[in-house]
């Protein structure tokens, strides 16, 4: 299996979710970097970085971000229950191999000694620079790439999201085909 | 129990159901016999109430859906967590497709796929009743769409179908509730398409077995709601269902027997009387064997089940199954070829969005081969087209435009009204090939000992023509509508059979019995008191979604099967 093919398969059935969410509320969130829940998928140190990455790219504001809206959860069951073993195995090595590289890079043992600007840095240059290479020799635009397309995702998914962002109604009773926005 | 009925009906589905209730209104103690569980309306559909939040990592096939439904999930499209237990355990349920991959898509349970199904409600027409005869091939239906209109009527006014009247030979206007109206795009289109293409093409609102207005006969049956779950079962009742519709009224009249879990695999025949008097059960929970017995048989267990059990019922009269005088059962199957078109956005109507999910968009109707100038010499026959158009929010790319790749302001222009999109894509008639057949394999046997059904099937270089043509007109009628970024989708001559969750054929109806299986009525030639009515009679395909057929089929044949019953003919 090649590396990048998985991240385009996960990508490419990600995308296919239509008008689903993370089953916990906001209620339910959780700030801090200490998880209190076991994800089925990813290790705990991964969803402490999946975490600080998402909250960079859907930040809280006045309304929730992607930690209060738990979208690391959706992700980790999703992937856990959707992506064939072949390409969770991939996606699995190159969040390491990533953060393995962030921690060399700054010479730091872990995720917690790192400040958001310096993670925003790693996300700014192979999101901007498609061919951006790291120290190890990698270049890591399709991951954060795919992370980003999940957290847009999952956000977009979320109770919150749909009923006060995006205008769903459980039960609309009719239809109207022209609507003045 | 009793084992002695009037007539037994095998399958619950859209067929079986309306012979359900017509046999039984009739008067005839009815013995209904469903392979698969009880499924209760309303109670037994325990998703249909659950918001997208409630599925713990989307609403999706899964990685054990795949595992317990390879072929099932194959599609892509059928069997997501909110719906896939009303599709067949492919390991408990096998089928044999080496040679040419075949999806066979089964629901079984009861009400069957009447509970999943497109309930899309096309007519066939005049054009599809001739076809045969006209082109030289197979052989010609012996029925014309003024035999089989008023059953139309009949059926369309029972369930509540909604739709526009267009008034085209080629599709039939129906009874009609008042339609899914079409959105701003979908107008925009339809004008455009109407102004651009001088062949009389038209983009019409999809018909389909949706209440629009007031209530429909069954349990508790009101409008739709807009909630577009249908898949899930509708607890408003609001599209046409056995569970909600044709069932319940069979029940109210006191006459039907309904048996789940009863697998029929044989008809028994009496070769002194040259009738069929009865059916072979497995119970499937506990494999014990039963036999019950009854004037009148009706097979509506779909296409491939129906063909499988004749196939099955051998006897010194009918040694390669009954009915099988001409060798034609199990050949001549048939489905409609779908899976290609076009999509693309769509600059305009910025002012403008929806309220509420309709369960339908378009349909454009056929407008191949009906003469004049729209004949074709690289193909016969036709298709039809089924589409939308509709406005999301913005994606990832948009946010590109306006320099926010993450953070507050990318978190704002994600979640804002994005641009307007449409596609549509075709579905086109197979015509019927006495190569693409199914036949049993008796060396391959399921956990009830029953042989498994092996199917050889492709499209060939009629349909292959038409598909290129699919493609090519739909990417035309976006582009002269205005559409950009125009992207075909599909390929010609690659299309898996079964796909389309239309297979039929295989028992076809004819004139002859040397050369069909069933006559105008749907009785077996030589076994006039069997009939079959699902989806195994049909002729030719036609380009329509054939289930308001069936049905309508079916509710002649039962008035047929009592007017003869009272005459004393069978």
């Amino acid at each position: 299996m090649n590396r990048r093919k998985a991240l385009k398969n996960i990508g490419i059935s990600f995308g296919s979710i239509t008008f689903s969410s993370s089953i916990l509320s906001v209620l339910h969130s959780c700030q801090s970097n200490e998880l209190d829940w076991s994800p089925d998928f990813f290790t705990k140190k991964q969803i402490v970085f999946i975490d600080r990455i998402f909250e960079i790219i859907i930040p809280e504001t006045d309304t929730p971000g992607a930690i209060s809206l738990n979208l690391s959860r959706f992700v980790d069951a999703y992937i856990y229950k959707n992506t064939p073993s072949e390409d969770q195995s991939e996606l699995n090595k190159e969040i390491e191999e990533l953060t393995d590289v962030i921690l060399s890079n700054e010479n730091q043992k872990s995720l917690d000694d790192l400040n958001n600007t310096t993670l925003e840095k790693y996300l700014s240059n192979h999101l901007d620079s498609p061919d951006f290479i790291e120290s190890n020799g990698n270049n890591y635009s399709q991951v954060f790439d795919l992370l980003r397309q999940m957290a847009v995702r999952s956000y977009k998914l979320t109770e919150y999201v749909m009923t006060n962002k995006l205008g769903y109604v459980a039960i609309p009773g009719y239809y109207d085909g022209n609507v003045d926005v | 129990m009793e084992n002695k009925f009037d007539a037994i009906v095998v399958g619950t589905g859209i067929s079986g159901g309306w012979a359900a209730k017509e046999l039984t209104e009739k008067g005839l103690k009815t013995l209904v016999l469903e392979r698969g569980r009880m499924i209760n309306h309303i109670d037994d559909y325990h998703t249909a109430n659950m918001d997208p939040w409630d599925f713990k990592g989307g609403d999706t096939i899964t990685q054990d859906a795949y595992k317990r439904q390879p072929k099932q999930s194959r599609t892509g499209y059928v069997n997501t967590e909110s719906s896939r237990h009303f599709f067949v355990d492919d390991l408990e349920h096998p089928y044999n497709d080496d040679k040419n991959k075949f999806n066979w898509i089964r629901g079984y349970h009861v009400g069957g796929r009447s509970l999943t199904w497109g309930r899309h409600t096309y007519r066939l027409s005049e054009f599809d009743f001739e076809a045969n005869l006209k082109d030289g091939i197979a052989v010609d239906w012996p029925i014309r769409y003024k035999d089989i209109a008023p059953w139309y009527d009949y059926v369309e006014q029972y369930i509540g179908v909604q739709g526009r009247y267009e008034g085209l030979p080629q599709f039939p206007d129906g009874k009609f509730l008042k339609p899914f109206e079409l959105n701003v795009l979908e107008n925009h289109m339809r004008e455009s398409i109407s102004k651009n293409f001088n062949d009389g093409r038209i983009l019409s609102n999809a018909r389909t077995a949706h209440i629009t207005e007031g209530t429909k006969p069954g349990l508790g049956r009101v409008t739709c709601q807009y909630r577009n779950r249908c898949m899930r079962g509708c607890p408003y009742g609001a599209y046409f269902s056995s569970n909600s519709s044709t069932l319940p009224a069979a029940e109210a009249t006191g006459n039907m027997t309904l048996m789940p879990n009863s697998i029929v695999h044989e008809i028994i025949y009496d070769e002194d009387k040259k009738r069929a008097t009865g059916v072979r059960v497995i119970d499937a929970e506990n494999n014990q064997s039963y036999e019950y017995y009854a004037k009148v048989i009706f097979l509506c267990s779909s296409a491939i089940a129906s063909t499988s059990i004749l196939m099955q019922s051998k006897s010194n009269r009918f040694p390669n199954g009954m009915g099988n005088d001409s060798g034609e059962l199990g050949h001549n199957l048939m489905d409609h070829h779908f899976q290609t078109g076009a999509y693309g956005s769509f600059d305009g109507f910025k002012n403008k969005t929806t309220y509420g999910r309709k369960p339908a968009g378009f349909f454009i109707p056929r407008f191949r081969n009906i003469g004049g100038a729209t004949n074709r010499k690289d193909f016969i026959r036709g298709y039809g087209y089924q589409g939308g158009a509709s406005r999301g929010s913005k994606s990832i790319a948009s946010s590109k435009e306006e320099l926010a790749a993450y953070g507050k302001k990318f978190k704002d222009i994600i979640v804002q009204e994005g641009g307007w999109s449409g596609s549509m894509g075709a579905f086109g008639e197979i015509l019927p090939y006495h190569d693409n057949q199914m036949t049993l394999d008796y060396n391959k046997l399921d956990k009830w000992g029953l042989p498994t059904v092996t199917f050889d099937a492709k499209i060939r270089e009629n349909e292959i023509a038409m598909r290129k043509d699919m493609k090519q007109q739909a990417i035309e009628m976006l582009e002269r509508s205005g559409f950009k970024n125009v992207t075909g989708t599909g390929s010609a001559d690659n299309y898996v059979f079964g796909n389309g969750i239309h297979e039929m054929g295989t028992a076809r109806m004819g004139r002859n019995p040397k050369t069909s299986i069933l006559n105008g009525n749907n009785q077996i030639h030589s076994v006039k008191n069997v009939y079959v009515t699902d989806g195994a009679c049909m002729t030719s395909s036609g380009n329509q979604n054939p289930s308001i057929t069936y049905m309508a089929l079916t509710a002649r044949a039962a008035n047929h099967a009592v007017e003869e019953l009272n005459k004393q003919n069978i």
